[in-house]
C-alpha cells in the first residue's frame, strides 16, 4: 500500500495526496501538514487519493484546530463518503469537485 | 444447480454467429472470455464481452447480452491485528465485491465501514501482538451484504475514547444500514449489514 503527499511547486500550503491513508500511514500526513509553516493555509487536497478513513480524518481534523485548512474532494468517491460522515465541515473548507474534473 | 460464483450468459445468436464458422466456434470463444474474466463484475463484463467478440468489421446481427453472476462463497479473511494488514484486507474485499457484482457507491461503503471496524480491532486488540488475529468475513444473501470483523480483544466504549474511535463508529453507521458491535468475553464482534436494493 502506498501513498504519496506532494507539494506543489511554487505553492505553498498544497498537499496532492495520492494513493490510500490509513492507520498504518496516517502518520505521513500528520508529518507533512506539521511541516508547513505554523501560519500559512493549507490545501489538502484528496481528489485523487483512493482511500482515506478515520485514522486521516483524525489528523485533518487536529490541523484544523491549528491553522485554517481547506481540503478538497471528488464527489461520489469512497473519500467524499468518509468526509461527509465525520462532519469535517464543521472545522474545515470542504470543497467538493465533479469526479473526473 | 448454479455453482457459486458462476456466470451465466443470456445471448442473441448475434453475439456468437460468424459467417463461415459454426455456431459452437462462436459459443466456446464466449465461453473463454467469461472463464478468463471470471472476477469481472458483471456491469462491465457485459460491454467487454461485446468489445472483445466484436469481428473485426462489426456485428452482422443486433446483439443482445444479459450477465448474470451467481453470489460468490463467502469471503473470510484472517489478518493479523496490525495496521499493515489492512489495506490488503480492503483488496480482497473490493474483489471479492467485484466478483459479486457489488460496484460503485455501494461497494465504497461496505469497504470503507469495514475498514472502520478493521482498524478498531487493530486498536483495541487485548492482545497487541502480531500473533493475534482478527476474522473478516462477508457474505450476500436475500439482497444484502453482511460483514463480520471479529477481533479477540474489547473495544474501548465510544465514550471512553472521545473523538477516535467514535468518529469511525459514526462513520460505519453513516455508511452502513445496520452497524451491531457485541462485545463478549472472547472478543468483541462488529457485524455490519447493507442493503442491496436500494
Amino acid at each position: 500500500m502506498s501513498a504519496t503527499i506532494e507539494t506543489r511547486p511554487n505553492g505553498g500550503g498544497v498537499l496532492v495526496v495520492r494513493g490510500e491513508i490509513d492507520l498504518a500511514n496516517a502518520a505521513e500526513l500528520d508529518a507533512a501538514l506539521a511541516a508547513r509553516p505554523a501560519a500559512e493555509d493549507v490545501t489538502v487536497d484528496l481528489s485523487a487519493a483512493e482511500y482515506l478513513d478515520s485514522a486521516g480524518i483524525k489528523v485533518l481534523f487536529e490541523h484544523a484546530r491549528r491553522r485554517r485548512l481547506r481540503v478538497v474532494l471528488a464527489d461520489d468517491t469512497i473519500i467524499a463518503a468518509a468526509i461527509r460522515a465525520s462532519r469535517l465541515d464543521g472545522v474545515a473548507v470542504v470543497e467538493v469537485h465533479a469526479r473526473g474534473s | 444447480m448454479v455453482p457459486r460464483g458462476a456466470t451465466l450468459l443470456l445471448c442473441s445468436d448475434g453475439l456468437v454467429e460468424r459467417r463461415g464458422e459454426s455456431l459452437d466456434t462462436g459459443i466456446a470463444r464466449a465461453r473463454e472470455y467469461l472463464g478468463a474474466n471470471a472476477a469481472m463484475a458483471p456491469d462491465s463484463l457485459t460491454v467487454a464481452l461485446t468489445d472483445a467478440q466484436a469481428p473485426p468489421n462489426g456485428y452482422e446481427d443486433d446483439v443482445a447480452v444479459l450477465i448474470y453472476r451467481h453470489p460468490p462463497e463467502p469471503l473470510r479473511i484472517e489478518m493479523p491485528a496490525v495496521p499493515t494488514e489492512l489495506a490488503g484486507m480492503r483488496h480482497a474485499l473490493r474483489a471479492w465485491l467485484d466478483v459479486a457484482g457489488v460496484v460503485g457507491a455501494v461497494a465504497d461503503a461496505v469497504v470503507l465501514a469495514t475498514g472502520e471496524a478493521a482498524t478498531n480491532a487493530v486498536e483495541h486488540a487485548h492482545d497487541p501482538t502480531p500473533a493475534a488475529s482478527i476474522t473478516v468475513t462477508a457474505a450476500i444473501d436475500a439482497g444484502r451484504v453482511e460483514i463480520l470483523v471479529r477481533d479477540h480483544g474489547h473495544w474501548r466504549p465510544p465514550d471512553a475514547d472521545p473523538g477516535d474511535r467514535g468518529r469511525g463508529l459514526d462513520i460505519m453507521r453513516f455508511v452502513m444500514d445496520e452497524v451491531e458491535i457485541v462485545r463478549g468475553a472472547e472478543g468483541t464482534t462488529a457485524r455490519l449489514v447493507l442493503e442491496l436494493e436500494r
